[in-house]
C-alpha cells in the first residue's frame, strides 16, 4: 500500500513539473505550446499538488510510519489535530503547503477575466517558472514522500512548542501572504515584458495585492499573540530574527500597496511599484527560507541542509539578477513623467514611503548586522529591543503626523494652512486628550506624548472622515477599507507605547499558602497538583486573584512535560480585560519548596490585538471594493 | 518622639532606597543577555548563569557602582555581545547612524524632485 501511495505521489509531483515547464514557455512567444491552453495547464498544476497534499495529510492521519516524514514529524497518539497540522510542521511538508498556495494563486489569477491575453500569459508563465523551481526543490532536494526500509512501530512526535491550535492556522495564513507577492511578482514582470504598467495594470494588481497584505498582516499578528501567551515571558513583539523576516516583507508591501493606489489613480511612480513589487517578493523569499536555512536560530528552523540553503539562495538570487537586469533594461519605457504639487497628497504618499523604507532598513541592520560582524569580523553583537524602539519612534512620529494629514490633502498643491483651518477642532480635540491624559498618567516623556498624541490626530481623523454627509445630508460611500486600517493603525500604536509604560511585573519565589502582590491584587497560592493528559503531564499551580477582599478570578499557570519528544513547557495563565490583561507565568521549580511566579499586568493587550484586527479587516474590505469599482467602469 | 520620627524617617528612606536598588537592578538585568539561552535577557531567564549574573549586578549595585560602571565590567568580562542593546563604537557605526543617512538623502530626493516639476 505505502509503496502505491510511494509511486502515485512522486507521479503527480512529476506531473506539476511538467505542466509548470510547459506553461513557463509561453513567456516567449511561441507557437509551440499554444495548445494546451493557459487554463488547462493551471487546472493540471493544482490538482496534481492539490491530490498529493491530500495524500500527505491521509498519510499523517493514519500514522504512516513507513513514510520517513510521518516517522520524524508525528506520533500516534497525537491529537488529531495535530496530526493534521503536523503536516506542514515540518520543512517537507511546509514546503508542498507553499507550493500548493502557489498553484493556486496562479490558477485563481488563470481565471480572471478583463486582463490583457498577452499580461496574461507572461504571469502565468513568471509563476510557472517559480513553480517549477519550487516543485523541483522539493522533488529533488526535499522529498516529502520518502519511504524507509525499517517497520517503526511509531513516531518521533511534533515539537511540543508547536502543537497549538494557533499555531495550525498560523503558518498557511502567512503563506498566503507571502505567496500572494508572488503573484505580484509575477504582474511586475509580466509589466515590465509587455511595457504596460499603467493604471490598467494597477487595477489588476489591486485586489492581489491587498489581499495578500491583509492575509501577511494576519499571519505576523497570530505569530505574535502566540508569542504572547505561549512563550510565557510576557511580550508580544521580541524582535527576534524571525519576527523581523516576516515583518520586512510587510513593511516593503505596505509602501507598496501605496504605490499602487498612486499608480491606479494619478500615473505615476511606475518605476517606484515595480521596485517594490520586486522587493516585496524577494524579502517574502527571504522570510520563508532564511528562517528555516538555520542561520537564525529558533523553533522556525525545521532542517538545515547546505545543499537546500544554497539551492534557494541560487533561486533567490537568479530571480533577483533576472528582474533587476530587465527593470534596467526596461524602466525607461515604462516611465510617464507626470508632476504633482509640493504639498500633495501624492507628497505625503511619497514621504511615508520613505519612512516606510528607512523603517525597513532599521529592520534589516538590526537583523542581518550581527551576523555580519559575526562573519567578516568574527565578533559577536547582539542588538536588542532597545535598538528599534530607540530608532524606530521618532520615525514613526513623522510617519503618523503624514497619515494624518496626506488624505486630508488634494492631489494637486494644496494650502496647508487651509488644511489646518479646516481641521482645527479636531487638532484641539486630540492635543486636550493628550494633555490630559499626559498629566493625569504622569507621562512627560516628549517621543510618548507626540506619538500618543499623533494617534489620536490620525484615529479621530480617520473615524470622521469615514463618516461624510454630502449636501444633500446623504451618507456618502467613503474609503472605508483605508479608514479602518488607518484608525487600526493609530489604535495599535497607542495601545504599544502605553503598553511599554505602563506594564508592571513582579517575580516570587512562591510556596503553597503565601500571598503575593501585584498593584492592587493580591494572589493566594492555593493548591499544586499534577494532572496526566493523553500527550503530556503537567504541574498546574491554583492561584486565587482577589481584590479588597474579593475573589476575582482563578488563574492556573501551568507546566507541561512531553514525552514525544521529551520537552518542557510552560503555560502562562492569562486574563484577558478590556484595559489590561493579567498575565501569570510560573517557571520549572528549581527545588521542591517553591516555585517562580512572574507576574505581569499589561495594559491596553485588547486593544492592541483589536487595532491590528482592525487594519486587517481594512485590508480585506480595500481587496474586495476595489474589485467591485473597477468592475463598474 | 522625635525619635521615633527619625528612625521611622530611617526605615522610610531605607526601603526606598532598596525600591530604587531593587528596579535599578531590574533595568540593568533587562540589559543583559543571558549567556546560555536563546536571545533571552537574564531578567527573563531562570538559568543558573542567569541567576549568578543577577546576582553579581545586585551586588554592584549595592558596592555603589554606576550602571555605566557595571556595564563596562560586564563587556570587559564578555565582550560587547553580552549588552542587549550595542554601544556606539568603531563596529556599530553603520548600524546607529545608516537609518538616519537613508532618511535624510530621501528627503532631499523627494524635495528636489518636487522642485524640478513645479
Amino acid at each position: 500500500m505505502s509503496l502505491y501511495i510511494f509511486y502515485i505521489s512522486n507521479f503527480l509531483l512529476l506531473l506539476c513539473l511538467t505542466a509548470s515547464l510547459m506553461q513557463s514557455s509561453k513567456i516567449i512567444n511561441n507557437k509551440i505550446f499554444t495548445r494546451p491552453g493557459v487554463m488547462v495547464l493551471a487546472s493540471v498544476q493544482l490538482i496534481s499538488i492539490l491530490l498529493s497534499f491530500l495524500i500527505l495529510i491521509y498519510l499523517f492521519l493514519i500514522s504512516d510510519f513507513n513514510f520517513d516524514l510521518v516517522y520524524f514529524n508525528s506520533h500516534s497518539e497525537k491529537p488529531l489535530i495535530y496530526k493534521f497540522s503536523g503536516v506542514w510542521g515540518n520543512h517537507e511538508g511546509s514546503m508542498l503547503l507553499w507550493i500548493l498556495i502557489l498553484v493556486l494563486f496562479n490558477f485563481l489569477f488563470a481565471l480572471s477575466k478583463r486582463i490583457s491575453e498577452r499580461l496574461k500569459d507572461i504571469t502565468v508563465a513568471v509563476q510557472s517558472i517559480m513553480i517549477f523551481g519550487f516543485v523541483a526543490f522539493l522533488f529533488f532536494l526535499s522529498n516529502p514522500f520518502v519511504l524507509n526500509q525499517n517497520n517503526f512501530f511509531d513516531g518521533i512526535g511534533l515539537n511540543p512548542i508547536l502543537q497549538d491550535p494557533l499555531l495550525a492556522i498560523h503558518p498557511p495564513v502567512l503563506y498566503v501572504g507571502y505567496v500572494g507577492f508572488s503573484l505580484v511578482f509575477s504582474l511586475a514582470i509580466a509589466g515590465l515584458i509587455t511595457k504596460e504598467v499603467d493604471q490598467q495594470w494597477a487595477s489588476i494588481v489591486k485586489p492581489w495585492v491587498f489581499s495578500a497584505w491583509a492575509f501577511l498582516t494576519a499571519g505576523i499578528a497570530l505569530g505574535s499573540f502566540w508569542a504572547y501567551y505561549e512563550l510565557g515571558w510576557g511580550g508580544y513583539w521580541f524582535w527576534d530574527p524571525v519576527e523581523n523576516a516576516s515583518l520586512m516583507p510587510w513593511i516593503a508591501a505596505t509602501a507598496l500597496i501605496h504605490c499602487v493606489l498612486m499608480l491606479q489613480k494619478r500615473n505615476v511612480m511606475q518605476s517606484w511599484t515595480i521596485i517594490l513589487a520586486i522587493l516585496t517578493f524577494s524579502l517574502s523569499l527571504v522570510g520563508t527560507f532564511l528562517v528555516r536555512s538555520g542561520i537564525l536560530n529558533s523553533v522556525h528552523t525545521f532542517a538545515s541542509d547546505p545543499g537546500r540553503g544554497l539551492f534557494i539562495l541560487l533561486f533567490i538570487f537568479l530571480i533577483l539578477a533576472f528582474s533587476f537586469s530587465l527593470f534596467a533594461y526596461n524602466s525607461e519605457k515604462i516611465n510617464k513623467t507626470s508632476s504633482m504639487g509640493l504639498i500633495s497628497r501624492g507628497t505625503g504618499i511619497q514621504v511615508n514611503n520613505w519612512l516606510l523604507i528607512t523603517i525597513l532598513t532599521i529592520v534589516f541592520l538590526g537583523t542581518m548586522y550581527p551576523l555580519a560582524t559575526d562573519l567578516l569580523l568574527n565578533k559577536s553583537l547582539t542588538v536588542g529591543p532597545k535598538y528599534y524602539s530607540t530608532t524606530i519612534a521618532p520615525i514613526i512620529i513623522l510617519f503618523l503626523f503624514f497619515m494624518f494629514i496626506s488624505p486630508r490633502l488634494g492631489w494637486n498643491d494644496t494650502k496647508l494652512y487651509k488644511i489646518i483651518i479646516q481641521l482645527r477642532y479636531l487638532i484641539i480635540t486630540s492635543l486636550t486628550i493628550t494633555l490630559i491624559v499626559s498629566l493625569y498618567f504622569e507621562l512627560f516623556n516628549l517621543t510618548e506624548i507626540l506619538i500618543i498624541f499623533f494617534s489620536l490626530l490620525l484615529i479621530i481623523s480617520s473615524m470622521t472622515a469615514s463618516i461624510n454627509f454630502n449636501k444633500q445630508n446623504i451618507l456618502v460611500r467613503t474609503n472605508l477599507g483605508q479608514n479602518l486600517a488607518h484608525a487600526g493603525f493609530g489604535i495599535l500604536m497607542m495601545a504599544v507605547v502605553s503598553n511599554a509604560v505602563y506594564s508592571e511585573e513582579r517575580i516570587y519565589d512562591a510556596k503553597v499558602g503565601d500571598n503575593l502582590q501585584l498593584q492592587k491584587y493580591i494572589f493566594s497560592f492555593d493548591k499544586i497538583e499534577q494532572v496526566e493528559e493523553s500527550n503530556y503531564n503537567s504541574l498546574k499551580a491554583y492561584f486565587q486573584m482577589k481584590k479588597d477582599g474579593k475573589l476575582i478570578d482563578t488563574f492556573t499557570p501551568e507546566i507541561r512535560f512531553y514525552s514525544n519528544p521529551p520537552t518542557i513547557t510552560s503555560e502562562a495563565s492569562i486574563l484577558h480585560k478590556f484595559f489590561s490583561d493579567i498575565y501569570l507565568v510560573m517557571n520549572v521549580p528549581q527545588d521542591q519548596q517553591s516555585i517562580s511566579v512572574r507576574m505581569h499586568i499589561k495594559p491596553f493587550m485588547t486593544i492592541l490585538w483589536l487595532g491590528t484586527l482592525m487594519i486587517i479587516i481594512g485590508g480585506i474590505v480595500s481587496a474586495s471594493i476595489r474589485i467591485g469599482r473597477f468592475d463598474e467602469k | 518622639m522625635i525619635r521615633i520620627i527619625k528612625i521611622f524617617l530611617l526605615l522610610f528612606l531605607l526601603q526606598n532606597n532598596a525600591i530604587a536598588e531593587d528596579s535599578r537592578a531590574i533595568e540593568l538585568f533587562k540589559e543583559v543577555r543571558c549567556l546560555v539561552c536563546q536571545g533571552q535577557t537574564i531578567h527573563e531567564s531562570n538559568a543558573e548563569l542567569a541567576e549568578d549574573l543577577k546576582k553579581l549586578i545586585r551586588e554592584k549595585i549595592s558596592q555603589g557602582e554606576t550602571d555605566q560602571q557595571i556595564k563596562e565590567y560586564l563587556v570587559e568580562r564578555y565582550g560587547d555581545w553580552i549588552l542587549m542593546t550595542p554601544p556606539f563604537n568603531s563596529l556599530t557605526y553603520i548600524l546607529w547612524s545608516l537609518p538616519f543617512l537613508i532618511m535624510i538623502i530621501g528627503a532631499i530626493a523627494i524635495y528636489r524632485q518636487k522642485r524640478s516639476h513645479a
